[in-house]
């Protein structure tokens, strides 16, 4: 994270704890899709993902204008309350919405188009063989492989060291190529 | 695991449409404009901005190094315009005067400023009066003389460079220092006539025949000018000048006791009139440098006798220093007046 982000996060931070709805309003529209596919790409579900994004951003506003600590990564504080987020949905809900829920809906929207329609059903699938993995795997490689976060940057989101980061990142990968090969020899 | 990576990040299209992400951010809004107290004001949200850390702690660290940097600067500058010669400030002080010097915008400008320091050296010179160690006070006299020396020859280039200079240069800047060189001149003559007892007659005498030529010099360049841009110099600038100077000349004249010398002078004092009123103005020039290079002659064997000793001396005591002036000069244009200040440590 740059020190110029990090000063205009915190500035954020500041502006929404003197009740700056204009601030809040600039670090939803900064984070809330990477927030969302983060939580999608662990609960598979369109309508679920979209519950817990918001319940995420209420939650870092309560978070935010509720103490007076210092907040310098903004990003990792989302990521760790969605983190949570999304193991209290597991934990209280047990009904798990299906994969086909979030298929259908990415189809509805580009069925004029043909070659989207592969595109997205290739994501899809991809998306249901990212399920598979555990949550560590899967966050650490939707973090690095889909944000395009640094391994430094991950690291400090998740509250690991680098190296660490390094080899769960190595294993998540082919567990995942794993997947993805039986997944083909399947079909 | 190329393919697979490439299909990782293929997977940033996933988003959430772009409807369900206004109404949840309009949802989002509402409720937290429901639970909190008051929306700020532009001034708190500067407040909160500023004071942060971040940006609070730079912009203090900055103001207090921009502060002490102009205190010192102001200081410093503040004690060097009042120090005098011999003073710890003194050299700083001249060279802040360099630099106004070179800040300013044409050869004319900077002209007038040089007379201005010259003028303040002559100031310098006179608040030594006062100074009660005879020996500081020869070493502070020498180097001032020295440095208004520097100040003529200063002038006398910025004036060289102006008559050189294309229309572009402001041609009513050279008529204004003119009339300032003029002006100064006699001043600088009746200032330095009131300094027998610190200057020995060699260096006063030149350092007035320095301030004559440069007085002169002046005059030749406003003429130059006038004769290459006449449209932009009012020739009734010319005409007074150099009627100032033959009127000067004759009031010379009058003092004469010799009536042959007298009549002589006269003589050529109308025929120069006669060409002014003709608007001859370079001749009218030339014939004032002859006629002052005559005069000079004419009553230079009794000047000289009167003062044998000290000006065929070249070298001048002054103090403990010892000054080389060349005298030798006699050409219209000015002499070059070498000051040499030689002492155990250099002065400023």
């Amino acid at each position: 994270m740059n020190a110029f982000k990090k000063i205009k996060d915190s500035i954020l931070i500041e502006r929404i704890r003197s009740g700056s709805q204009d601030a809040y309003a600039i670090i939803y529209d900064q984070y809330h899709q990477q927030i969302y596919r983060f939580i999608l790409f662990k609960v598979s579900s369109r309508q679920v993902a979209e519950d817990i994004t918001a319940d995420v951003f209420l939650k870092t506003w309560e978070y935010i204008t509720g103490s007076d600590k210092t907040i310098e990564n903004i990003q990792a504080l989302l990521y760790s309350i969605a983190r949570n987020a999304v193991i209290d949905y597991y934990r209280t809900k047990s009904e798990h919405y299906g994969l086909d829920d979030t298929i259908q809906a990415v189809d509805q929207k580009s069925e004029d188009h043909t070659h989207e329609i592969d595109v997205k059903q290739d994501v899809n699938q991809l998306v249901n063989q990212m399920s598979k993995l555990s949550d560590e795997y899967n966050e650490i490689i939707t973090l690095h492989y889909v944000e395009d976060f640094s391994i430094r940057e991950v690291a400090e989101i998740l509250g690991k060291t680098e190296n660490n980061v390094r080899v769960t990142l190595h294993r998540a990968l082919k567990s995942l190529k794993k997947i993805v090969e039986d997944n083909e020899s399947t079909d | 695991m190329s393919q697979l990576t490439d299909n990782l990040r293929n997977l940033q299209q996933v988003q959430m449409d772009a409807d369900t992400a206004r109404r949840q951010r309009d949802f989002l809004l509402e409720r937290i404009g429901a639970e909190q107290v008051a929306p700020e004001n532009a001034w708190q949200s500067f407040w909160h901005v500023f004071n942060h850390p971040y940006v609070f702690k730079p912009f203090a660290y900055v103001t207090a190094v921009f502060v002490l940097f102009v205190t010192g600067t102001f200081y410093t500058m503040s004690a060097a315009t009042q120090s005098e010669p011999g003073g710890t400030f003194y050299p700083v002080k001249l060279k802040f005067e360099q630099l106004q010097v070179a800040f300013e915008n044409n050869d004319t400008q900077r002209a007038k400023k040089q007379i201005e320091y010259a003028d303040r050296r002559l100031t310098e010179l006179s608040s030594l009066q006062s100074d009660v160690s005879p020996v500081d006070k020869q070493e502070k006299v020498a180097t001032v003389v020295k440095h208004f020396n520097d100040s003529l020859q200063d002038v006398k280039s910025s004036l060289e460079k102006a008559a050189t200079a294309g229309a572009n240069d402001s041609n009513g800047d050279v008529v204004d220092v003119v009339a300032l060189v003029n002006n100064k001149s006699t001043d600088f003559a009746d200032v330095l006539s009131t300094h027998s007892d610190d200057l020995s007659t060699t260096v006063k005498t030149a350092l007035e025949k320095e301030v004559q030529d440069i007085k002169n010099y002046s005059l030749e360049v406003l003429v130059a000018k006038y004769q290459k841009y006449r449209d932009r110099i009012p020739e009734s600038i010319i005409i007074d000048q150099l009627q100032e100077k033959i009127i000067a000349l004759g009031e010379e004249v009058s003092t004469l006791e010799d009536e042959d010398i007298k009549a002589e002078a006269l003589e050529q004092l109308s025929a120069m009139q006669e060409l002014l009123e003709d608007r001859q103005f370079e001749d009218a020039l030339a014939g004032i440098k002859a006629y002052e290079q005559w005069f000079a002659e004419m009553i230079a064997p009794e000047d000289t006798a009167s003062n044998e000793g000290e000006v065929l001396g070249e070298e001048e005591i002054v103090g403990d220093l010892e000054i080389h002036i060349d005298t030798t000069s006699t050409t219209s244009t000015i002499p070059v007046l070498e000051t040499q200040i030689q002492s155990e440590g250099e002065i400023e």
